[in-house]
């Protein structure tokens, strides 16, 4: 109780909002983490009855999860490769030449984000049955590479512009050639917005379901995949305990990449100039 | 004589209709010329066409006897600092300073002492550790100075290095790099657009317009006698009278002035703020004192004429005698007569007249 005693009036209110706000906030969070680890836990106690380990042992023991995690990791790999080959050239193109409708070949990238997923996924569908490209592996990359066109090239792009010319050119002038300036100076000075962007190919690969669902099946049934049947075959444990595996390579590499994450990092990747 | 750097014909003209246009310029070694114009006169394309980062459309740039013309910036003997963002932000200043020199494959140890020299110079021992954001805006102009020293370049080209700098650390800065020019023995293009700068560091100054050198001399003539309307305006203060001439006279006030070659036209006399005086005895203009300006160890006077307002420095110590409102003559010890943009006289009035007033005074 000291601790309100020592606060002024006014803050206890702002003290109140903001438990309230974290209640609400981390409240199913901690129901979650609960669940997982939980024996048994009937209505109405408030706590678990027992604790175990069971479901994770479930988990982990069950062949189809556990590939399911590795080819979801492995896809997201290469999706991140494959869109930062495809779109750093792009993204340095936008920043840097002047060519005819350039802003609009920047707005297209957005449109993959504008229609209803399923819809542009049925259409896309359509067109990987022609080349053969359902239940493939190819097939699930292209799909995931196709939503993350827009982080990769318009946040390194915003990067891009960054580097000031100046800056470029001090560096020819001390005797580098174009293209040891883009790799000693152009690069490193973009860095910190191509890896915000990686980091977000990443996860949105990581967290792909629906295109997956449609292309990837029968064959590749990666982790979202998995979890919808999960949810609707097992106990709600189960599928706590693969929504803390499905996030916590979120919350590590949000961890990590927080020297990168600044707001204008972010910000400055959705301008259109 | 020996130059170290000749521009001959350069000519680039942009789209929209700026640039230069067939510049000749020859820099010789050791000096300091600066480019100095307005926004948009083309100064600075002259300096990137030396430096490399713009193809002239016609014109040759030949430094120590060699033409650099069709040479990439990463081949020319020059080096450029930039009005900002010269730092690399990604490397500290030891790779900052150290970069050209690791591309050539220096020894380790001689880029060691390559580097110390250069922070020495440019006094600023021990940053070596730090990073560009850690420094302030004139530390990092100097520590951009000392990266291009470091390139031995034939001929240094500074872009309003200074420009972005509050007033005190410029004055500071340009003393410096006029030390180190005095010990390197540098060529250097300056281009600015700060007429005060340009009087203080330059050896020579082209004054440029549209695309055009409209004077090159050293500062002193720049100043005493601009050549040109544009070029009299553009240094210094001035105050501007527009004079209809008869038969080759002016008349001021009560002075008449005989100007070469104008005939019956019209004429901008200009006159320095110092060459204004005010005066009881035999005034060429009488007026009213209308506003008096300190600004240190002198004032701005203005005095309020049937020739429109005319301004003048008046020293602190005669200030006291002097107030707003109050009736004063006024004497023109020099002034300048322009038709059709060119320098028709530049007349000093005798001593004697200028005697009579301080012995009045």
């Amino acid at each position: 109780m000291w601790y309100f005693k020592a606060l002024p009036r006014g803050k206890i209110i702002e003290f109140f909002i903001v438990a309230v706000f974290c209640l609400f906030f981390f409240g199913p969070l901690l129901n979650l983490v609960l669940l997982a680890f939980s024996g048994e836990w009937r209505y109405p106690s408030k706590l678990p009855s027992s604790w175990s380990l069971d479901w994770w042992k479930y988990v982990f023991g069950n062949d189809q999860i556990v590939h399911s995690i590795l080819l979801s990791f492995s896809i997201a790999t290469i999706v991140t490769i494959v869109s930062i080959i495809i779109c750093i050239p792009a993204a340095y193109a936008f920043a840097r030449l002047q060519f005819p409708l350039r802003r609009v070949f920047l707005f297209s990238f957005l449109l993959t984000n504008a229609f209803p997923k399923m819809g542009l996924y049925v259409a896309v569908g359509v067109m990987f049955y022609k080349f053969g490209l359902m239940n493939t592996f190819v097939g699930v990359v292209l799909i995931h590479v196709i939503n993350t066109l827009m982080y990769m090239t318009w946040i390194p792009s915003a990067a891009f512009k960054n580097v000031q010319k100046s800056q470029e050119e001090a560096a020819r002038d001390s005797g580098a050639s174009p293209l040891r300036v883009f790799w000693h100076i152009t690069l490193p000075i973009a860095a910190p917005g191509i890896i915000v962007a990686s980091i977000f190919t990443f996860l949105s690969s990581l967290d792909e379901a629906q295109g997956t669902l449609l292309v990837g099946i029968p064959d590749f049934q990666t982790m979202p995949v998995i979890m919808y049947s999960i949810i609707a075959d097992y106990p709600a444990n189960a599928g706590a305990v693969f929504s803390i595996i499905l996030t916590l390579p979120t919350i590590v590499l949000l961890l990590a990449a927080r020297k990168f994450l600044g707001s204008d990092a972010i910000a400055g990747g959705f301008q259109m100039k | 004589m020996h130059m170290q750097l000749e521009i001959k014909g350069l000519t680039n003209i942009y789209k929209t209709g700026e640039g230069i246009r067939n510049i000749h310029l020859q820099v010789k070694k050791g000096e300091l010329l600066t480019l100095l114009g307005p926004s948009g006169c083309g100064k600075t394309t002259i300096l990137r066409s030396v430096g490399g980062f713009v193809t002239p459309q016609e014109g040759q740039i030949i430094i120590d006897n060699e033409d650099i013309s069709k040479y990439s910036p990463e081949k020319r003997p020059t080096a450029m600092v930039f009005q900002s963002y010269n730092l690399w932000p990604h490397m500290d200043i030891y790779n900052n300073l150290a970069f050209s020199m690791k591309l050539k494959k220096m020894k380790k140890e001689a880029i060691n002492e390559r580097v110390q020299w250069a922070l020495k110079l440019v006094h600023l021992d021990g940053m070596e550790k730090k990073f560009p954001s850690e420094l302030s805006g004139g530390q990092q102009q100097r520590i951009a100075l000392a990266r291009a020293l470091l390139l031995d370049p034939q001929v240094l080209l500074l872009d309003e290095p200074f420009s972005a700098l509050d007033a005190k650390l410029r004055h500071e800065l340009r003393e410096q790099l006029r030390e180190i020019q005095a010990i390197q023995k540098l060529t250097m293009i300056f281009v600015t657009h700060d007429q005060e700068e340009a009087l203080a560091i330059s050896d020579r100054i082209a004054v440029m317009n549209k695309g055009k050198i409209e004077q090159l001399d050293a500062p002193k003539e720049i100043y005493n006698s601009p050549k040109t309307y544009f070029v009299a305006n553009f240094i210094g203060k001035m105050n501007f009278i527009e004079l209809q001439a008869q038969d080759g006279i002016v008349q001021l006030g009560n002075s008449s002035f005989e100007v070469a070659d104008v005939g019956n036209s019209k004429v901008q006399t200009a006159i320095r703020l110092e060459d204004i005086e005010i005066t009881d005895v035999d005034p060429d203009v009488n007026g009213i004192i209308k506003k008096i300006m300190m600004l240190g160890h002198y004032a701005e006077v203005t005095i309020q004429t049937e020739f429109g307002l005319l301004k003048t420095f008046i020293e602190k110590r005669k200030l006291e005698t002097l107030s707003v409102e109050q009736h004063v003559g006024v004497c023109i010890k020099a002034a300048r007569f322009y038709g059709n943009n060119e320098l028709k006289s530049n007349i000093k009035r005798s001593s004697t007249h200028v005697k009579e007033f301080e012995a009045a005074y």
